[in-house]
């Protein structure tokens, strides 16, 4: 079977990365994303974080979770158009409007995937206990964390079961049959879920983590690669930070049609 | 070492106890087999004993348990951890890690041992299990026997003095079960004190003290290893003898007619000819070796091949390229004597896998079959389905509630439904009583007679001896 966690990932150059740079990275960057409101500068972040992800050459992933942000997108269009054909005081939603909350899942998804893919589990969670974090935040995080591959392991049992039993799953089906289709995926992908939940709390249990003095590590020094990695991660935001807000235009134009509108009911 | 008095277990929201009344002694060193028909209540006990009942599963549990001279209660669940091993029949249940390397580090980490140490735990470990050429492998790459393997290393580093075995040789092959064997004499003989629950019987007559035969949660009989003999027919057991000399040789006579080699022709009228070619293929999955080149092989129609060999050879990996998940880089497939490629291969057949919880999609069990019809374009006797694999009792009940055995039965009828010209079956027993063993075979035997090329890819001799007609051995070279 095809890897989906593939272990070279973990001697890219992602996964030589300490973990606490790692960590550390992603909370920055969802914490940034909070105030972050400016399209183009989300539009970077994720071109960033994107080249990190496709790094780790798990191409397919990559590719199939983009396609799923994308027919998000798609779908939330469709509804505002219908909102606004059905509800007349609706608001008309400009395209940047629609796309900015996309935008900022985007470098989000690919640093979530980023780290999880390149992580080894184990070793993580020593280095994370050596951080004195409390148990209830660190072993939730990595659990988390090491949920991604399993799951992902899971989608790709299940679409080739799908297959086998000729059952078609496709996007074109979720449109025509969208009960049918949500039921056939999400039925044993919530039952797996909630197994692979609880199995990993037993293997944690099992392994003693989170008990005890915890793993010997000596002192853990961050390398030039983590410096680096975390200066880059610094850099991208300042840049993303002080980029001109490109998408106002649109939105000024958006809002003119708005009064102009109001104006020819006047 | 373990001792159970009058212990009763219900589980949250059941009102029938899973065990009653159950009394049990195994003392330091010695080896304990409990046996039983599916869903007796094995894999409760177990629990017990590694502590997971009562800190992981909630319910009520009444009697007294004693771990080691000491009250369960009386425990710290992490403490137990550091006296009972536990090794489930699902090895994937037990991996917190991705790869096998970080796997058999992490327990070892958290009981603070240094690298130095950690190492000298695990390399006689390492090289005793062969992992060693699997250190920096994914975990989810592995097969399934790899991921025992991994789990049992992981365990054993940790030096525990109790080792709880459940289904442990399910998914091995017959050297690794030899070994298995071998290894857990070892063990025993230093001291280790085991609890084995397990189906197959075969292989544990030389190393198991006491038989223990588990009934609607009681403890049905009690005594040495002739107990299992006395008693096969009752509760619907596996055979019970077979010699290891057997297994070693690569295929076992465990009861009944040996299967025949591979290369026997057909009979009942069907043309020789016809089955399923494989010509010349080869294949490799990205950035790794090749696993085939150049491989040929025929599977004739009517027949039942058996397809077993060392554990990760490949043999699952030749079934997806056959039913068409995976695309040969070269060679060709023909299906009584035409071409077949891509799409028109999985429309023609059908290959159950292991992992039985995402094969079951709908609401209920009917409900299961008649989705199967309907895909198929067969005709549905939903009456005649259920009763003839034993599942009338469960027709309204939601499929992911049933038990592993039920799973197991209803993904292989919703399999047969399809009506396929070729059925493989992965493990298709792993984890049944004989009694529920016995009837797949009389359900797959039905099929290969309605001309359908099948094929089980297993390690049960039993299986095999029940109803293949050929054995088609694979093994690694170069």
């Amino acid at each position: 079977m095809r890897d989906v966690s593939n272990s070279k990932a973990s001697s890219s150059w992602m996964g030589q990365l300490d973990i606490r740079v790692k960590v550390v990275g992603l909370f920055t960057v969802s914490m940034m994303l909070i105030f972050i409101k400016n399209p183009v500068a989300l539009l970077f972040l994720g071109a960033c974080s994107s080249a990190c992800l496709l790094s780790l050459k798990k191409y397919r992933v990559t590719f199939t979770i983009y396609a799923l942000v994308l027919f998000g997108w798609v779908c939330s269009l469709g509804f505002s158009w219908l909102l606004e054909q059905l509800v007349s005081s609706m608001k008309e939603q400009s395209l940047v409007q629609t796309v900015t909350p996309f935008l900022r899942m985007w470098p989000l998804t690919n640093m979530g995937l980023a780290v999880s893919l390149s992580m080894e589990v184990g070793h993580s969670l020593g280095v994370l206990k050596k951080l004195r974090l409390p148990r209830i935040i660190y072993l939730p995080v990595m659990v988390a964390l090491r949920f991604i591959p399993g799951f992902m392991n899971d989608v790709k049992q299940l679409r080739d079961c799908l297959r086998i039993r000729g059952i078609p799953v496709s996007i074109p089906q979720l449109v025509v049959h969208p009960l049918r289709t949500i039921r056939l995926l999400f039925v044993p992908l919530v039952i797996r879920a909630l197994r692979l939940a609880d199995e990993l709390a037993v293997a944690a249990e099992l392994k003693r983590v989170g008990y005890g003095k915890g793993p010997q590590l000596g002192r853990v020094r961050l390398r030039c690669n983590d410096h680096l990695f975390l200066a880059g991660i610094a850099l991208a935001l300042l840049v993303a930070w002080s980029l001109p807000r490109g998408g106002s235009n649109i939105e000024c134009r958006t809002r003119n049609i708005e009064c102009r509108r109001i104006g020819e009911e006047e | 070492m373990i001792d159970f008095k009058n212990v009763s277990y219900t589980y949250p929201y059941q009102s029938v106890p899973a065990l009653r009344n159950i009394n049990l002694h195994v003392g330091r060193g010695e080896a304990l087999l409990l046996t039983g028909a599916s869903g007796c209540g094995k894999s409760t006990v177990g629990r017990i004993v590694n502590g997971l009942i009562p800190e992981h599963f909630a319910g009520t549990l009444s009697g007294q348990v004693l771990i080691d001279g000491k009250e369960l209660r009386d425990h710290a669940f992490h403490d137990m951890t550091q006296i009972v091993g536990s090794l489930f029949q699902d090895p994937e249940q037990q991996f917190l890690s991705t790869t096998v390397n970080d796997e058999l580090r992490t327990a070892l980490e958290w009981r603070g041992l240094s690298a130095k140490e950690i190492d000298e735990a695990l390399h006689p470990v390492i090289d005793r299990l062969g992992l060693r050429s699997k250190l920096d492998d994914s975990l989810f790459t592995l097969s399934e026997g790899e991921k025992q393997k991994v789990v049992l290393a992981s365990v054993l580093a940790l030096k525990p003095r109790v080792l709880m075995l459940d289904e442990p040789t399910a998914n091995l092959d017959p050297i690794a079960v030899t070994e298995l064997c071998k290894l857990l004499r070892e063990l025993k003989r230093d001291g280790m004190t085991l609890v084995i629950f397990d189906h197959r019987l075969y292989w544990l007559e030389s190393l198991v003290d006491h038989v223990g035969i588990l009934e609607d949660g009681q403890l049905a009989e009690h005594g040495d290893f002739q107990t299992l003999e006395k008693h096969r027919d009752r509760f619907g057991l596996r055979a019970v003898r077979g010699g290891m000399s057997n297994i070693e040789q690569g295929i076992s006579n465990v009861e009944g007619n040996p299967p025949r080699p591979f290369g026997t022709p057909p009979k009942r009228g069907i043309s020789p000819s016809l089955g399923f070619q494989v010509s010349s293929i080869s294949f490799a999955y990205p950035r790794k070796a090749p696993l085939f080149e150049e491989l040929s092989l025929h599977f004739p129609a009517g027949k039942i091949t058996a397809l077993c060999g060392t554990n990760g050879c490949g043999k699952t990996t030749l079934a997806r390229l056959m039913i068409g998940l995976e695309k040969p880089k070269e060679g060709a497939f023909q299906l009584n004597e035409e071409s077949i490629a891509g799409r028109d291969l999985l429309k023609t057949s059908s290959l159950v896998l292991q992992n039985t919880e995402l094969q079951l999609y709908m609401r209920s069990v009917e409900e299961e079959l008649t989705s199967a019809a309907r895909a198929a374009g067969t005709p549905l006797d939903v009456n005649e389905i259920l009763e003839s694999f034993q599942l009338s009792n469960t027709r309204n009940r939601h499929p992911q509630s049933l038990s592993g055995g039920q799973r197991q039965r209803l993904v292989i009828a919703c399999a047969l439904l399809k009506n396929p010209k070729l059925l493989i079956l992965d493990e298709p027993t792993s984890g049944l009583d004989g009694r529920n063993m016995r009837l797949l075979a009389g359900q797959i035997r039905e099929a290969a007679e309605r001309g359908a090329v099948v094929i089980l890819i297993t390690h049960d001799h039993e299986l095999m001896n029940e109803c293949c007609d050929l054995v088609l051995n694979c093994a690694i070279t170069g």
